[in-house]
């Protein structure tokens, strides 16, 4: 039979984005934990340097690798989360998926046409959220690197004391704090696209249980 | 829930949610826009700057931070507690409708 429910389709198989979410939801996990595993390393040897600095024995050059490995150590983080975050995304694409399919399986075994919801505003701005958050923290995590590598190349001596710093060191330490204070709301910014992809999932699973229910009532008032 | 002419749920439950998303991001992008200001400032006090541009850095960043990580609070507390939450009616919803239409549709095959 055919249905008087709104903004249906016939049933349809995976598009490019469920695809994706298919192949890519354990990857990008693994990719994200193995990020935040590393960046939980190289914080533990840079807070050994800190310690190092800190000690009797200290020298400047402990305090700039371990200022520089704090760098590096943020840039994975947030990295790593990113992509554990972007997983959930998939992960939940996935539950809309099934639930879909669950839904064709139930209408055949109904004698009925599978018909499905017509992909609502939320599923069509579900994967380009997500991409674009992904994106945000891939770009910060460049500009960490740069923020290390900008670092590092700074004569240990002038991070300890900026004050006897030459101009190129001064001008390096001045990029590097300026990056600072940014690269966080930068950071962040990308968590917080994400998110939004996750609650726009969500709403869309909510309107796929709902037309599941609809269906169900359409079918048994025929 | 109620139900429509054309035997759709009506459904008022996506406002809140989204609402609750976009007032955490509008937090988070309101912290990002503050602490690009502060690296404007931190840029200029090591380009030879005074010491207002290294206190409107340090300041800006000392509450910046802590705003952005509650615009992300309000996303993860709020936002996806609220979606996750108005999930639980919709499956009641499919739970009483399945309840209601399968005897139906079995008692109609069979007497067919």
């Amino acid at each position: 039979m055919t249905t008087k429910l709104k903004n249906t389709i016939p049933y349809k198989g995976d598009d490019l984005p469920q695809t994706m979410a298919k192949t890519m939801a354990w990857p990008m996990l693994g990719m994200g934990f193995m990020s935040v595993v590393v960046a939980l390393i190289i914080g533990i040897i840079g807070g050994t340097n800190f310690a190092d600095f800190f000690s009797p024995s200290g020298v400047a050059s402990d305090l700039s690798t371990g200022q520089t490995l704090s760098q590096l150590s943020a840039a994975f983080l947030f990295l790593g989360m990113g992509m554990i975050l972007s997983a959930i995304t998939f992960t939940l694409v996935n539950v809309v998926r099934t639930l879909r399919d669950a839904g064709r399986d139930v209408q055949t075994s109904l004698g009925a046409t599978a018909i499905q919801i017509k992909k609502p505003w939320s599923g069509v701005g579900t994967a380009p959220m997500m991409m674009m958050g992904l994106m945000v923290e891939i770009a910060a995590f460049i500009v960490g690197i740069v923020n290390a590598v900008t670092l590092g190349g700074v004569d240990p001596s002038a991070v300890a004391a900026p004050g006897g710093a030459s101009a190129s060191d001064l001008a390096d330490i001045g990029t590097v704090n300026a990056f600072s204070a940014w690269l966080p709301g930068l950071r962040l910014t990308g968590l917080a696209i994400i998110l939004v992809a996750i609650v726009f999932v969500l709403t869309t699973i909510q309107q796929v249980i709902r037309f599941q229910g609809d269906r169900v009532s359409e079918l048994a008032a025929a | 829930m109620a139900v429509n002419k054309k035997g759709a749920s009506n459904d008022n439950s996506l406002f809140v949610p989204l609402a609750v998303t976009a007032v955490g991001v509008m937090t988070v992008m309101a912290a990002s826009i503050a602490l690009i200001v502060a690296g404007i400032n931190a840029g200029d006090f090591f380009g030879g700057g005074t010491i207002t541009d290294q206190g409107v850095w340090k300041a800006t960043v000392a509450w910046a931070n802590p705003l952005a990580i509650f615009g992300l609070a309000i996303l993860f507390g709020g936002a996806v507690i609220l979606a996750l939450n108005s999930i639980f009616g919709h499956i009641r919803y499919r739970r009483d409708s399945m309840a209601n239409g399968i005897p139906v549709i079995l008692a109609r095959r069979q007497a067919s």
